[in-house]
């Protein structure tokens, strides 16, 4: 019985990108990661910095924020990664409703909430 | 044994403990049952299997992981690759990926987690510059865009 043929690609549920120019310094390797592995790779390096840095990190040095800073396809595969937006810190009123986007991307993941309060906040 | 073919049309003949780290092979193997014809592999050249059936080598008497490893911190973090899987993996960028994208296709957890540790650990603590001058990444952002991602998350300015 002959085997059957193999769908390229199987396993990589997320084709191919059409991705950014090239530059022209050299080719880009890992832009033909499929969307999910980048996502992994990020879970993976977000839960190693966490452990080693607890809480401590700032937020615009987080995983989330530099990675969203690379190009649109790492804006995307981070947004497709709650692992990375679950550490909120709020210090005051106004960060309230970037709190709350952090935690809507963090999808249904367990948060760390640091909450630094020197007079009464309101939640809504 | 078993006999392999790769996109490149060359062949490869070897134990079947071996090739059976491959969850996509095995179950293969357990659908068609014994047969003298070669698997084609159409996603993966020869310069790439040679250096996975090498990983595949070395560990065949691996046990299997738990089902519920996912869940294990341990297991996840980013320096936990073994002496032989680093030295093993210390290949240029386009072999690394190659690897990477093979594993995931010939659905061989241990050797994606390997590949996708290794380039966790190259952009560990890196800002989004470094990280795009280690890959050749280009930046295509316009400036607004750029400035508005950096506007959503400047938690640090106001604290």
């Amino acid at each position: 019985m002959p085997y059957p043929t193999i769908p390229k690609r199987k396993r990589a549920k997320h084709t191919r990108r059409r991705g950014p120019p090239k530059d022209p310094t050299g080719p880009c390797y890992i832009e033909r990661l499929p969307l999910e592995l980048l996502s992994e790779i990020f879970t993976l390096c977000e839960r190693d910095e966490r452990r080693l840095g607890g809480s401590e990190i700032p937020v615009d040095e987080s995983c989330a924020v530099r990675f969203s800073l690379v190009n649109r396809f790492w804006r995307r595969a981070a947004l497709c990664t709650p692992a990375l937006w679950t550490t909120v810190c709020i210090s005051t009123n106004h960060h309230m409703h970037r709190a709350v986007r952090w935690m809507e991307r963090s999808k249904r993941r367990n948060l760390t909430v640091t909450m630094f309060a020197t007079h009464p906040v309101t939640v809504h | 044994m078993v006999t392999l073919t790769t996109s490149d049309n060359e062949t490869f003949t070897v134990d079947k403990k071996v090739a059976e780290k491959s969850v996509l092979i095995k179950n293969m193997l357990e659908d068609v049952g014994e047969s003298d014809q070669a698997i084609p592999l159409p996603n993966v050249t020869a310069s790439v299997l040679k250096k996975v059936l090498e990983w595949c080598e070395h560990h065949k008497d691996d046990p299997a992981p738990p089902e519920n490893e996912d869940k294990d911190d341990t297991r996840k973090r980013t320096t936990d690759i073994s002496e032989w899987d680093q030295k093993f993996i210390a290949v240029d960028q386009e072999m690394l990926f190659e690897i990477i994208l093979a594993a995931n296709y010939l659905d061989i957890k241990a050797l994606l987690d390997v590949g996708c540790k290794t380039v966790a650990n190259m952009i560990k603590g890196k800002s989004p510059e470094e990280i795009r001058k280690l890959f050749n990444i280009v930046n295509d952002f316009t400036p607004e865009e750029e400035a508005q991602i950096k506007k959503e998350n400047e938690w640090a300015e106001d604290r």
